[in-house]
């Protein structure tokens, strides 16, 4: 390792340990100032305030506000990043200060520089996923169709490596699964037929070259034509049609972002949490669309506790 | 060692470099993917109510049933709704067929509502549907929802006997080219070229076809139409869409007798033209405010040269008729659904309908007869507990013929467990009499006399109709058999038909005048069974059990041949795998008796019980990457299925059909 890391490393240990606790600092950065983004910032200040007073000052900042004057985040004990814009600005930046991801999905959380960097210095960046663990979607799905074993998907460039990994855990479920992996969104209509004469319950899964605004829809009139609930990875994808959802809001992502801010300021040295998926989420159900489909599910909050007792 | 300044930098170059190499696709999701809206796409009125909460028993054809049957005339394919009557009438517009739920109809498919994606298929001034002209192609069919019951309380007046609800399919980006040809006998062609694309935040179709046929064996009947219509789907913003389409078809029809001196054989010309435009907004959770318009012409050109016939006065000669007549009808609609409390949904609207006809020759000489109507209406469907659903609704309707009528329903459905249901309702509707009922006056000019064939008996009153029934649906053996059984009795009255006595006579000639006369009562029970009998197998049934009675008003014969007491239909399909399948129809029916005939009407002899079988193979390939079927296919393998008239004799007849998609 070099001198210079050790010198980083030693800046770090002094902050924290020589720092008054009122004294640390974190910046918050937000990628955009969409709401999602501004209560994902809010909720982490104001759960850190709760779970650990004092202990640090959070500094929401958007993005732009930092482009010109990198050396802002210098001073930062902790730089927490809302989207993934953030989180790459962060990490490109001048500074040595640990970076937590939020509101950053799994695959591009892996794909940022921060993996080259965590050789040198592992626990120098994480992230709470904002994607849900696919086997807490398939206790979802069996939850709410437990005749239903029939899964089908279809993959993009992005997501087909995924493909061994949904496989497995669709067995560990009990439902087989049918794929088809395409380039782009036009050729999303073909294979959702031959998905969808295979399949029971459809997994949308996001893949921005296949699932598009346009083409969302054409895979929300298919499944429904073919009378297939689909199970989707967001709030709004359930408004539009989809049959249900789980997911994390920015609220709750912002908690757990807050929780390891918390462990973090607390522990000597001074370490991040691994990496991991959201703890808290929700359900959501279209009941018009599950009504219409013929199908009685129960409520969200029956699903929620049957996922939390299933241990996902 | 000291850490040169950019070695991070170069560290990442690899990264750009794949980057760079093409692979922007495979960018991994970032975390607009899970926040950003997407267009409401099944909004309230895209979503079926199910079939277990309907009010009044519906019978839903879907599109693999529309497929496995391999027909190609919609008419047709309600021959698989139990109940529903389908025959070849004889009349006015020539031969057409004719779609009557329990019968209760003349030569005109007059006592139901037909729609299509909303636009009302029921034309002036005779008040009927004119299945072989409908500007729409079956492939373009994605549902056809059947309400066997009266349904004026959601759809308005002359939705008498109940509605036949025909949903287009949503054009689906992706779908891309389609193209089907078919060659049978008697003289069927068809040939149809479909596109369906999109673009950012619109998906359309385009369908154009021609379909043409030689008829009966032994009538002056065949037809060949060319249709064109489009529909466009487009997102205006995550709530809003617009749904536009046009519609064209175009073609011509034979009609009239070899023996008869003015009614000769001749073609006539048909032209359907319509625009319709509908903005829907999606306010909330099964909430949506809809607006629409539509825009319908229809003309028919027609001209007869009689035979030379003898006359008072001059010597035998013959005469030059035209019957050329044409409509135009502009309609709005205004449709709001909201959920106003806990397990309570709402449905309300207002509509006005302003319909012109120029047709001389049926309002003797008068040109631009034109009606007008105004109606509200009001569902509201209320879930009192989990298994107790209330609904009531009624339809306030004004016409410029009939004046206002009122047309309520309430029913009660009561939810079992395991997608069971029992359901009682009681339905009241009207029907205002069509534009020719109360003003026609059709007569035949030669030279300077003018013959009264048929006219108005004058001061027609809306006939009216109310219907009770109970009915299950469910699968009490198993979700593989799903049954829906119907009850009722219908009583209807002042049912508007042709009088003539021997008073009515104009140089001596005898005419007909229409009038409110019988009153007919109609009970029986309705079946409908969908059998998974394997999982590869499907077979839809239904059986139809009617018993119709005349009240006959006095001074006519009262004699009501409607339809045949005993009816049934059966649909098996079977998928053999690697791409092979066969359909099999049997329609059963049961015969009916002679008709006297009486002044101005001619007789009919009795029909028998009479069967048809259709038979089909299909076979999908993939050939240079297109998806490619062909299929072969028997309608009336058994032959000479007689339908309601001796004259109108079914053959058989055999055809080839491929269609293929790149």
């Amino acid at each position: 390792m070099g001198y210079r890391l050790r010198l980083s490393l030693a800046c770090i240990l002094t902050t924290a340990c020589c720092m008054p606790a009122s004294g640390a600092k974190i910046t918050v950065l937000l990628s955009e100032d969409g709401p999602a983004y501004v209560e994902a910032g809010e909720a982490f200040k104001s759960y850190l305030a709760k779970s650990a007073p004092g202990a640090a000052a959070v500094d929401i900042v958007p993005l732009g506000s930092i482009r010109n004057r990198p050396a802002a985040l210098r001073d930062s004990a902790l730089i927490v990043t809302v989207g993934v814009a953030a989180a790459e600005a962060a990490l490109a930046a001048p500074s040595d200060a640990p970076v937590l991801g939020a509101l950053i999905p799994k695959a591009a959380f892996e794909a940022l520089a921060c993996n080259d960097l965590r050789q040198r210095a592992p626990r120098r960046c994480s992230a709470v996923f904002l994607d849900q663990p696919i086997d807490r979607q398939l206790a979802l799905i069996r939850a709410a169709f437990p005749e239903r074993l029939r899964l089908g998907a279809v993959l993009g460039p992005a997501s087909e490596s995924s493909a061994p990994m949904l496989g497995e855990a669709a067995r560990r479920h009990g439902l087989s699964l049918e794929v088809r992996t395409v380039k782009e969104s036009a050729d999303l209509y073909r294979a959702l037929e031959s998905v969808l004469a295979e399949s029971d319950v459809l997994l949308a899964v996001p893949d921005r070259a296949v699932l598009t605004t346009s083409s969302a829809r054409s895979l929300l009139i298919s499944a429904y034509r073919d009378q297939v609930p689909v199970a989707a990875f967001s709030e709004s994808y359930v408004t539009a049609g989809a049959t249900l959802a789980v997911y994390s809001t920015p609220q709750q992502i912002g908690r757990q972002a807050a929780e390891a801010a918390a462990g973090f300021l607390s522990k000597d040295p001074a370490e991040l949490p691994a990496p991991r998926y959201p703890k808290y989420f929700s359900v959501k159900v279209n009941q018009q669309v599950a009504r219409s489909l013929g199908l009685a599910i129960p409520d969200e909050q029956t699903l929620h506790d049957r996922i939390t007792e299933a241990g996902e | 060692m000291v850490e040169r300044p950019y070695t991070r930098s170069l560290a990442m170059l690899p990264i750009i470099g794949l980057a760079w190499m093409g692979a922007a696709a495979e960018e991994p999701p970032s975390e607009q993917e899970f926040f950003a809206p997407v267009p409401i796409v099944l909004t309230a009125s895209r979503l079926r109510q199910p079939i277990t909460e309907v009010p009044v028993t519906m019978t839903v054809i879907d599109r693999a049933t529309i497929e496995a049957s391999g027909l190609r005339s919609i008419a047709e394919v309600l021959r698989l709704v139990p109940g529903m009557y389908v025959r070849p009438g004889l009349g006015i517009e020539g031969v057409v067929p004719v779609v009557s739920y329990h019968g209760m109809t003349s030569e005109f498919s007059r006592r139901m509502q037909v729609l299509i994606d909303g636009r009302s298929a029921y034309l002036p001034p005779f008040a009927t549907v004119l299945w072989d002209d409908l500007p729409i192609s079956i492939d373009d069919v994605e549902r056809i929802e059947v309400t066997r019951g009266p349904n004026a309380a959601s759809d308005g007046a002359n939705a008498f006997f109940g509605t036949i609800n025909i949903i287009t399919r949503a054009p689906v980006a992706g779908e891309g080219a389609y193209g089907l040809a078919r060659a049978g006998q008697r003289g069927e062609r068809e040939g149809e070229l479909r596109y369906t694309g999109g673009l950012e935040s619109a998906s359309y179709r385009v369908t154009a076809g021609r379909r043409a046929d030689d008829g009966f064996v032994n009538l002056y009947d065949a037809q060949a139409h060319d249709y064109a219509t489009g529909r466009a789907d487009v997102e205006l913003s995550r709530q809003d869409t617009l749904q536009l389409q046009l519609g064209y078809s175009g073609g011509w029809r034979q009609q009239g007798f070899e023996t008869s001196p003015v009614n000769r054989p001749r073609s006539k010309g048909v032209d359907d033209e319509y625009g319709q435009a509908r903005w829907q907004r999606a306010l909330a959770q099964d909430q949506e405010l809809s607006l629409q318009y539509y825009y319908e012409r229809h003309s028919v050109r027609e001209s007869d040269l009689t035979l030379p016939i003898p006359l008072p006065a001059p010597p035998p000669q013959a005469y030059y008729l035209t019957a050329d007549y044409r409509f135009d009808r502009h309609a709005f609609e205004l449709q709001h659904t909201l959920a106003p409390a806990a397990g309570l949904r709402v449905v309300w609207g207002a509509g006005a309908q302003i319909d012109q006809v120029d047709a001389p020759i049926y309002f003797n000489g008068r040109t631009n007869v034109s009606s007008n109507l105004e109606r509200l209406f009001a569902h509201a469907e209320w879930h009192a507990t989990t298994s107790v659903l209330l609904q009531a609704g009624g339809m306030l309707e004004r016409t410029s013929i009939a004046g206002t009528d009122l047309s309520p329903r309430v029913s009660a459905t009561y939810l079992l467990g395991n997608d069971q249901s029992l359901r009682a309702s009681v339905s009241g509707a009207t029907r205002t009499p069509s534009l020719f009922e109360s003003q026609g006056d059709f007569g035949l000019t030669f030279g300077t006399q003018r013959y009264v064939v048929q006219a108005s008996g004058g001061n027609l009153q809306s006939e009216r109709i109310i219907s009770s029934e109970i009915g299950y649906h469910g699968s009490p053996w198993g979700i593989a058999l799903q049954l829906d059984v119907k009850c009722y009795r219908d009583h209807a009255s002042r049912m508007i038909d042709e009088y003539s006595d021997a008073t009515l006579v104009n140089n001596l000639n005898q005419y007909t005048l229409l009038k409110n006369l019988d009153d007919a009562h109609a009970t029986g029970v309705e079946t409908e069974v969908h059998w998974n009998a394997g999982s590869a197998t499907h077979v839809l049934l239904s059986y139809a059990y009617t018993v119709i009675s005349t009240v006959p008003a006095p001074g006519t014969p009262g004699v009501y041949r409607t339809m045949p007491r005993n009816l049934l239909s059966a649909l098996g399909q079977h998928d053999f795998g690697d791409g092979w399948g066969a359909s099999l129809a049997l329609y059963l029916d049961g015969g009916l008796p002679a008709q006297a005939a009486a002044p101005g009407q001619s007789g009919q002899s009795a029909v028998g019980f009479e069967r048809r079988l259709d038979a089909r193979l299909s076979r999908r390939v993939r050939l240079a990457g297109a998806h490619v079927k062909a299929a072969l296919g028997v309608e009336d393998a058994l032959a000479d299925f007689v339908e309601f008239r001796s004259n109108t004799t079914f053959t058989r007849r055999a055809y080839l059909e491929v269609s293929a998609s790149p």
